[in-house]
Order: structure tokens, then C-alpha cells, then sequence
């Protein structure tokens, strides 16, 4: 057999397919967050309306493992995932923080905690959006594993659903708090 | 009921299409045969027409020409049934199908409930489906006519059942994805009180026949890689087959090039900025298989005309499809979704890919192995038209490279380190451009150029008319306007002289002495629909660059916050903001704003810009109003109400716009033309010939 | 009908206020800087940030809510008294490179900067050597060669050379 350049588009067609069938289970409609195993970035947020205690980044380096979700009332996948939170707040062990991101109205957020029950150990009140986009969030709702040091360890964009709260985020708290 | 029918419906196609695959193939089988095992084909290789002949008087089974139409009219007819069922569940508003509620709702008007029909991936598969049994019927129809019309052989008879063979094999195959993938006629047993309702940014006319124009390109490239394909197995990518492909290039081009301008103005025309080209995946995957196509179109002329460049007319013919296909399987699957709310509805359309790997494999296999015994002689000069078209299909081909390069890499690149990056639109104009020059500056030269070999000076002094004119154009305008960036400048400079070229060229021929006795008018009809079309085509796109280039330049934005009765001045137009009203359309409500256009203060239209609230998904829709003036276009969008009460309204002049849509409209026309006029020269000559 | 439209018509008009966020027009006046060189600076800035939540599309083109907080920070910025360079540094290390139209050059990125070049380069060769090909025996080209001559030339030539290089 002679080596022919009509064999090239073979060559090229086998190596695209190729990459195509062995990553076709990969999701790669996530963006992966530039900040994981950075330190969670300063913030400061004031309570939602009613309440005393807000969020702030000392919040976040108590020495304990801690989740922080970012949710609002105007974002309808956060309503689905909102029962899986509770149970995370229950079954993981470590505090739960909420970040209200980006309300039109600052009473609804606490209206809306107030109909679904409020898992959530403080909650600070991101009216500008602007603690949101230091923590590069673009998509609500966004969940956060932060280390005892203040290190953001995990991301989870979309919402939480029963798999991947079962076999991401809990055993990677479990892992985390070693 | 009818749903369950065009469900049984669709699994018979796919039976019957398997049935013609079969049917049609012991001679396939047979020249397949010889390609894994070539010593035959040498043995045959004397007289391989006689051999054939007489072996396949052995073969009783294979359908005649006479009842060729049977199984393609079957399938066809399965197509359409299975199309109408979906479509009445879809205007019966059906939800007890999952994919009538996942994109339909009972207040949506009957046009977009249509419309919802092809924008799912079952739906969308299924117009595939019903484009390839239309593809099917034409091929049999074209087949048998030029088995008809000649000089009839077992060689013609075989390629006519292997080329069937292979589009049986296609409409299988679709359909058994269409099955696995995205069945449409799945039920659920507790059907949603109502649907979701159909995106809102797809319910606009444009977008809705944009699909069937998609498919009917797409299943045109089917047929094309079908006969690419035969001709391959018989080695015989010649003459007669670069003629047979030409109604199907033409045809997929001018669906394509139609998918591709109704989905411009459309995003023309919801966009505050005026905008019509993102290069996102959607809009890059209906260029892949349009510039393939487009260079496919120009080699198979010279193949037709020389019988040279087998092996490349071969290669375009087959990737041609492989890039609509991958392109569907990219903007199907869900791999560039970036919205977590689009992840609800998951799809990965798997069986596409894997079947684009075994069609595409198969092929590319078989062209290996065919290559290697084409011969392929050049018999034209480097000066001379058959040149001036391969390397134009070269260059589009190299543009289609980089363009699939730029839309894959950063999936690639995700998949490998994790990293993702964005390839968006600076980056294919840096690197396009440097492309897309050269391939306008040859451009120029087509139609003066002669067939086979031509002198250089000959060429230039042909050119000299059009040389001057465009520098002149260039050197204007770039002393009027000297702070421009050079880029659109050339642009316009080469759309210049591209126009300026194809004019003149037609001028002379036009004005061309006539031969004694002869009219003027006969110089009209000497210049052939070949010529007409690529002149009106050519035009077209220089049009569309210079307009394009221009308006980019000169293009004027103003942003303001409004008051009723306020007025603004934009380029040469100064808009009178008259207010908005509150209204209700059939499926949504409307905050419709009202302007008067002047033009030197005398009234000149009256414009509606608006945003739509769809209730059902929720979702706010922006209609931007334009009105195509003489030497430009006006864009008026709005926005919300600001804080001190006024509404925000952003006005574009963009001068020379209009070029750009009348540029597409051209390049349409150029191709209806030739595709039309071949049809009635075809029946011309047929009538004669049978009279 | 008309009973249908009125009905719709009243229930979206109660609706409408109830509903309707306040979406944002890509470069609202009030986000627009007085400084006309700065506002200048913004838009070229915003043309080369992606909108994250759009395909392809540049904040600075984008109705989308974050686009718009993005906008507002841009100009934040560089009322702040940042330089270009530094604006887009800030939204980088938020969100990564990811939100560069332009995709920088980096390792990752060589090959993808580099294929147009090499495409091209492999491209001139072929076409290069295509139309060698026949002008070695000096014959013009619309001269057919004998049976006997052809055969010798394409021993010698080897196989097709104008293939598929894509």
C-alpha cells in the first residue's frame, strides 16, 4: 500500500470523532470558576430587612467548613432546589450561609424565606449584585463549599438537585472537615 | 390516535428505508466487494461496463428504472403522513406528547404553534427527515430522467441504484437517531393542563421558515455526498457527475445562503444595536456546510468542464454534509448551553454523534481507498478560469477550517485542562480577514478570465477599467474619510473593485458588436444563465461587503433617555418620540412606542419599536423597528423607563445597510435563476427531443 | 375574539406591573459616563468582555441583567482611575479568561492562534505543488499527453496530490 494524501480526511475525521465520543458524557455547559482554592473575596453585606445579623467575610473563616448559597425570589429553578438546601442545612453538619442575590425589593427575600422556611444560619442582602460578581457568580442559583480558612473549595452552578447534593456536596463537606 | 399512527408511520419509513438501502445494494455490496478486494477491479478493469452487464443479468432481483419511484414515493409518502401527525398534535395542542408542552402552549397563535414544531430536537430531526424523502423522490425523478435522455448503460443503471442506496441508508439511519434521540411521539400518562410555551425569541416569522430552509439545504448536501458517494464506488467522478451535482448544489446553496439571511435579519432586527452576525454556535454551524457548499459549487464546475480536480470535488462533497451534520449535532446537543435554566431539558443527542461517526467514517474510509486509484490531471493553466475557481474553493475551504477551529476549541480545550476560554468575534476578524481579502481581490477576475489558459496581460487589460475605478474608489475614500481603520476600508475598496469588475465585464459584453444579422438582443441571450447567475451572485456579495464595511464606519448611535414629544437627531433623520401605549397581542402584552421619521423636517414613516412580555415563559422580547431609507437604515429600539420618568430610547443610523440585505437578495436571485433556468432548458429540450 | 384580546389584555395590564422586571437596554443613558473620552474607553472595554449568560455576544451588546452590572463596574472602575488593561484584569480574575471575546495568547490558546497560519501555509504548499506539477514538462497544459506519456508521468508524481487538506 502507498502512503496517499487521500487518507488525511480519514486521519482528521477519526481524531475529531474521537475526541467527540470520549467526552460525550462530559458536561461543559458549566463554566468552572476561576476562584476555586482561592480565598473567598472581602465582603460586607447588611442584613435582610427585620433582621439583626448580616454576612460578612468573617462569617466565612470561623475554622468551620461552610456552604454559601446564593439565591433570590425572582429565580424559579432556586424555588426547586430550595427543599434540598433545608436538607444540606440539616444533613451536612456545617452552617449554611445565603447570599440574597440582586432582589428588586428588599422585603422579598424575607417573604419568600418566610413561605419556604429559612435554612439559611445569616444571610446578607446583595441589592447592587456587586459581592455576586466578586464571586464571579453569573447564574443564580450558585453554590459554594468555603473551607474553615475562607478558601472557596467547590462551585455548583444550577440548581441543586438530589444527586448531586448526595454525591457532591455532602461528601464534599465529609471530606473537608476530614 | 394519530400521534400512535405517525409513530408507527415513522418506524415504517425507517423499515422502508432500510428496504431501499437493501433493495438497491446488491450492486453496491458487489462494488464495495471489489474495493476491499481491488485485485477484481483490476481483473474487470478492461471492460468493466460489459462484465457488469452481463453479471447482472444474474441478478433479477434489481429493481428496473421502471419501478425506481416505488420505494422513494413510499417513504416520501410515510414522511408527509408522519409530519402532518406531529403538526396536528402541535395545532390540536396534543400535551399529552411531552415535546407539544415542552414548547407549545394553547394561547400561542397557530403560525408559531407550527413553528414550535421544528424547534425541538424530534421536530427538527423529523423536518430532516421529511427534506431527505423529498431529496429522495427528486434524485430517483433526475436519475432515471438522465438515464432516460442518453445513452443508457449498466454503469448508469448501477449508479442510479447505488445513489439511492445511499440515501435509503441516510433516511434510515436519521430515523432510527430520531427514535433513540428525541422520539416525537412519545406519550406521557399525565398530560400538563397546558404547555410551556414556545421560547418567545422564536416567534417571529423569519425564524420560523428558517428551519425548513436549514433542513432543505442540509438534505440537499445529502444528496449530494449520495451521488459524491456512488460516483466514488464506481471511481468514476467525472463529467456527467460534476452535471449532476449541479441542480444540487445550487439548491442546497440557495437554502442555506436563504436559512443564513432570514437568521441575519432576524437578529437585525431584535437587537438594540443593529448587529446581525455573533458568530455564536448556532450561526457557525449553518456557515460550515454554506461556505463548503459554496465551494463545491465553484469545483464542480471545473470538474464539470475539465473533469479535473476529482479527488477534491470528491472530498468537498462528502464534508460538505459532514460539516451540516456536525453542525446540527452541535447546536442540538447541549454542549454550548451556558444558562442553567436550559439544563431543565436535557438532551445529548448521542445517536447523532455516533451516527455522524459510522455515515462519516464509512465515507471517508471509501474515499481513501478510491483516491488512491483516481488519477487526477490538471489540464489548465495558473492563469485561467478553472484556477480562479479552485483556488477560490481552496480559500473558502480554508475559511470553513478556521471557523469549525474557532467554534470547537474551546469545548476541546475544556475537555482536555479544564480551562474555558470564549472564541468570539475579534478573533475570527483577525483572522479571517487576511483570508477573505485575497479571496475578494480574485474574485474580480472570474468572469474575465478564459477557460483553460489565458495570458496574463490579456487578463490585465481586461481588468484595466475595473483597476482604476476602484483605486479611484479607494483613494476617495480614504482622502474624505482619513482616520478610518484600514480594514473596512479595504473592504469597500475590494467590494469596489469586485463590482466594478463584474459590471464592466457585462457592459462589454453587452455592447459587444453584434454579427452580421444578428440583434443586440441576441448579445443578451449569448451571455448564457451560467454568466447571469454568477455575475448577479458575485455582485451580490460585493454589495453585501460594502454595505456591510460602510455602515460598520459610519455607523451612528444615540442613546437617550426620551420624553413624549421630544425629538432626536440621528445621522440625517430626526426622530419625534410620541409616546408609548400599552397593548395586547394575540399571546403577549406590548409597551408600543411611536415615532415620526422626518427628514428635513417633512414626515417620512412612522415607527413601533416595542417590547413584548410573554407571560406564559415570562420572558421580554425586544422588537427594534427599522425603516430602510435610500442611503441607510434607521434602528430604533427601547428600552425601560428610567428613574426620573423618561424612557430610554437608542436610535442607529447605519448608512448603507440596505446594501447588505439587498446584497443577500441578490445572491439569492443569482441562484433561483440558474437552478430555475436549467429546470426549463431541461424541459425545453426534453419537449423537443420526444416531439 | 375580540372578547378573548380584552380579557388577556386586562388580566396581563394587572399583570404587567406585578411582573415585569426592569430589564436593561444594552448602555443605558444612566449608566453612561459625562466624561466623553472615558465613556469612549467603557465601550471599548465593554465590545471585548463576553456576556456570560449570552453565546457569543459582548456585554457591551447584551440586554442581560448581568451584562448590565458588569457595564456599570466597568465604568466604576474606570472613574476609579484604572487603565484598560486593568479594568479587564479586574473582571478576569472574577470570572476567568472565560469572559474574553478575544481569547488571549497563552499555551492553551498557541494552537488555536497558530492553526489559521499553519492551514494557510499547508494550503499554499498544496496549491503550490498542484500547479508544479504540470509545468515540469514544460507542455502547455490544454495539450493532452499521450496514453504512454501519462502513464510514465503519474509513476513518477506518485498519487493525487489535490486532496482534501482541510
Amino acid at each position: 500500500m502507498r502512503f496517499s494524501l487521500a487518507v488525511i480526511p480519514l486521519i482528521l475525521f477519526v481524531a475529531l470523532a474521537g475526541v467527540f465520543l470520549l467526552n460525550i458524557d462530559k458536561d461543559s455547559s458549566v463554566v468552572p470558576s476561576v476562584l476555586i482554592d482561592k480565598p473567598a473575596p472581602e465582603f460586607s453585606l447588611p442584613p435582610l430587612p427585620g433582621r439583626d445579623a448580616g454576612l460578612s467575610r468573617a462569617d466565612l473563616t470561623t475554622g468551620n467548613v461552610s456552604v454559601l448559597n446564593v439565591f433570590a425570589s425572582w429565580c424559579i429553578p432556586c424555588r426547586a432546589e430550595h427543599p434540598l438546601i433545608k436538607r444540606l442545612s440539616r444533613e451536612g453538619g456545617v452552617p449554611v450561609f445565603g447570599l440574597n442575590y440582586k432582589e428588586k425589593n428588599p422585603e422579598d427575600g424575607v417573604k419568600w424565606l418566610a413561605e419556604l422556611g429559612d435554612p439559611y444560619k445569616a444571610v446578607g442582602m446583595d441589592l447592587s449584585g456587586r459581592t455576586g460578581i466578586d464571586f464571579g457568580v453569573y447564574g443564580v442559583p450558585e453554590t459554594f463549599i468555603i473551607d474553615g480558612t475562607g478558601q472557596i473549595k467547590y462551585k455548583h452552578v444550577g440548581p441543586v438537585t438530589v444527586e448531586v447534593l448526595e454525591q457532591i456536596l455532602l461528601p464534599k463537606i465529609a471530606e473537608l472537615k476530614g | 390516535m394519530l400521534a400512535e399512527l405517525g409513530h408507527f408511520a415513522l418506524l415504517l419509513m425507517v423499515v422502508t428505508g432500510i428496504g431501499q438501502a437493501v433493495l438497491f445494494s446488491p450492486l453496491w455490496l458487489r462494488s464495495s466487494m471489489r474495493m476491499i478486494a481491488p485485485k477484481h477491479a483490476t481483473a474487470s478493469a478492461t471492460g468493466p461496463a460489459l462484465s457488469d452487464s452481463v453479471e447482472d443479468s444474474g441478478f433479477p432481483s434489481v429493481p428496473q428504472p421502471a419501478n425506481l419511484f416505488l420505494l422513494p414515493a413510499v417513504i416520501m409518502l410515510l414522511a408527509l403522513f408522519v409530519e402532518a401527525a406531529l403538526l396536528n398534535a402541535f395545532i390540536v395542542s396534543d400535551f399529552t406528547l411531552p415535546i407539544v408542552s415542552g414548547v407549545s402552549h394553547s394561547s400561542t397563535p397557530l403560525l408559531y404553534r407550527i413553528g414550535a414544531a421544528f424547534t425541538p430536537d424530534g421536530g427538527a430531526m423529523l423536518l430532516w427527515l421529511v427534506a431527505l424523502s423529498l431529496v429522495n423522490v427528486l434524485l430517483a425523478v433526475q436519475l432515471r430522467y438522465l438515464a432516460s435522455s442518453g445513452p443508457t448503460d449498466a454503469n448508469d443503471n448501477r449508479f442510479c441504484q447505488n445513489t439511492l442506496s445511499i440515501v435509503g441508508f441516510l433516511i434510515a439511519i436519521l430515523g432510527v437517531v430520531t427514535l433513540i434521540d428525541a422520539d416525537p411521539f412519545l406519550r406521557t400518562t399525565v398530560a400538563p393542563l397546558d404547555g410551556r410555551g414556545m421560547n418567545p425569541q422564536s416567534q417571529d416569522i423569519l425564524k420560523v421558515l428558517r428551519e425548513p430552509f436549514l433542513y432543505l439545504g442540509l438534505a440537499g448536501l445529502g444528496g449530494i455526498f449520495a451521488l459524491t458517494l456512488s460516483g466514488l464506488l464506481d471511481r468514476a467522478i467525472d463529467r456527467r457527475l460534476g452535471e449532476t451535482l449541479r441542480f444540487w448544489t445550487m439548491a442546497s446553496w440557495v437554502c442555506l445562503s436563504a436559512a443564513i439571511a432570514l437568521n441575519a435579519y432576524r437578529s437585525y432586527s431584535e437587537q438594540a444595536w443593529g448587529g446581525w452576525w455573533y458568530w455564536d454556535t448556532a450561526e457557525n454551524s449553518l456557515l460550515l456546510p454554506w461556505l463548503l457548499a459554496t465551494a463545491l459549487m465553484h469545483c464542480r464546475a471545473v470538474l464539470e468542464k475539465t473533469e479535473t480536480l476529482k479527488s477534491w470535488t470528491a472530498f468537498l462533497g462528502i464534508t460538505a454534509l459532514a460539516a451540516g451534520w456536525f453542525g446540527a449535532y452541535l447546536t442540538r446537543s447541549d454542549l454550548f448551553a451556558p444558562l442553567p435554566e436550559t439544563q431543565l431539558i436535557p438532551s445529548d443527542s448521542v445517536g447523532l454523534l455516533v451516527a455522524f461517526c459510522l455515515v462519516f467514517g464509512c465515507a471517508y474510509y471509501l474515499f481513501w481507498r478510491a483516491g488512491d486509484e483516481m488519477r487526477d490531471r490538471r489540464t489548465f493553466d495558473l492563469v485561467s478560469r478553472e484556477s480562479a475557481m479552485f483556488l477560490n474553493s481552496v480559500m473558502l475551504s480554508l475559511i470553513a477550517a478556521v471557523v469549525l477551529i474557532g467554534t470547537i476549541y474551546p469545548l476541546v480545550l475544556q475537555w482536555m485542562t479544564g480551562d474555558p476560554i470564549t472564541v468570539g468575534a475579534p478573533f475570527y476578524v483577525e483572522v479571517l480577514v487576511p483570508i477573505v481579502l485575497p479571496l475578494l481581490f480574485l474574485m474580480a477576475f472570474a468572469p474575465a478570465l478564459r477557460w483553460r489558459q489565458d495570458e496574463a496581460w490579456m487578463v490585465g487589460r481586461r481588468m484595466k477599467l475595473a483597476a482604476i475605478l476602484s483605486l479611484i474608489t479607494v483613494l476617495f475614500v480614504s482622502i474624505r474619510f482619513i482616520d478610518l481603520s484600514p480594514a473596512p476600508l479595504i473592504g469597500i475598496g475590494l467590494a469596489g473593485w469586485v463590482l466594478t469588475a463584474s459590471i464592466s465585464d457585462l457592459w462589454a459584453r453587452l455592447w459587444r458588436h453584434p454579427e452580421h444579422g444578428e440583434s443586440k438582443y441576441r448579445n443578451l441571450q449569448l451571455l448564457g444563465p451560467r454568466y447571469i447567475s454568477m455575475t448577479l451572485a458575485h455582485i451580490g456579495l460585493a454589495v453585501l461587503i460594502a454595505g456591510g464595511s460602510a455602515s460598520s464606519i459610519w455607523e451612528e448611535q444615540v442613546v437617550v433617555s426620551a420624553r413624549a414629544g421630544q425629538s432626536i437627531q440621528v445621522g440625517p433623520y430626526n426622530l419625534q418620540y410620541e409616546g408609548v401605549s400599552l397593548l395586547a397581542g394575540e399571546n403577549y402584552a406590548t409597551r408600543q412606542a411611536t415615532f415620526i421619521l422626518y427628514r428635513h423636517s417633512l414626515p417620512v414613516t412612522e415607527l413601533f419599536p416595542e417590547i413584548r412580555y410573554y407571560p406564559i415563559r415570562g420572558v421580554e422580547t425586544r422588537e427594534a423597528d427599522i425603516w430602510h431609507g435610500r442611503d441607510g437604515d434607521l434602528h430604533v429600539s427601547i428600552g425601560d423607563r428610567d428613574d426620573d420618568g423618561g424612557r430610554v430610547v437608542t436610535a442607529h443610523y447605519l448608512p448603507m445597510m440596505p446594501w447588505v440585505w439587498a446584497g443577500m437578495i441578490l445572491m439569492l436571485i443569482g441562484g433561483c435563476f440558474s437552478i430555475l433556468t436549467r429546470i426549463i432548458l431541461r424541459l425545453k429540450k426534453n419537449g423537443v427531443s420526444t416531439s | 375574539m375580540t372578547r378573548r384580546f380584552t380579557v388577556l389584555f386586562s388580566t396581563l395590564a394587572i399583570l404587567i406591573p406585578v411582573l415585569v422586571s426592569n430589564p436593561a437596554l444594552a448602555v443605558n443613558p444612566d449608566e453612561m459616563l459625562s466624561n466623553p473620552v472615558l465613556e469612549e474607553r467603557a465601550r471599548e472595554i465593554s465590545k471585548e468582555l463576553r456576556c456570560l449568560v449570552c453565546q457569543n455576544q459582548s456585554i457591551d451588546d447584551s440586554d442581560a441583567e448581568l451584562a448590565r452590572d458588569l457595564r456599570v463596574l466597568v465604568r466604576e472602575r474606570l472613574v476609579a482611575g484604572d487603565d484598560n488593561e486593568e479594568v479587564i484584569d479586574y473582571i478576569v480574575a472574577r470570572y476567568g479568561d472565560y469572559v474574553l471575546l478575544n481569547p488571549p495568547l497563552k499555551p492553551e490558546t498557541y494552537i488555536l492562534w497558530a492553526s489559521p497560519v499553519v492551514l494557510v501555509v499547508l494550503a499554499l504548499l498544496a496549491v503550490f505543488a498542484f500547479y508544479r506539477r504540470k509545468s515540469r514538462d514544460g507542455s502547455p497544459a490544454s495539450e493532452s499527453l499521450s496514453a504512454d506519456e501519462q502513464a510514465r508521468l503519474d509513476e513518477l508524481l506518485g498519487t493525487s496530490e489535490n486532496d482534501g487538506k482541510n
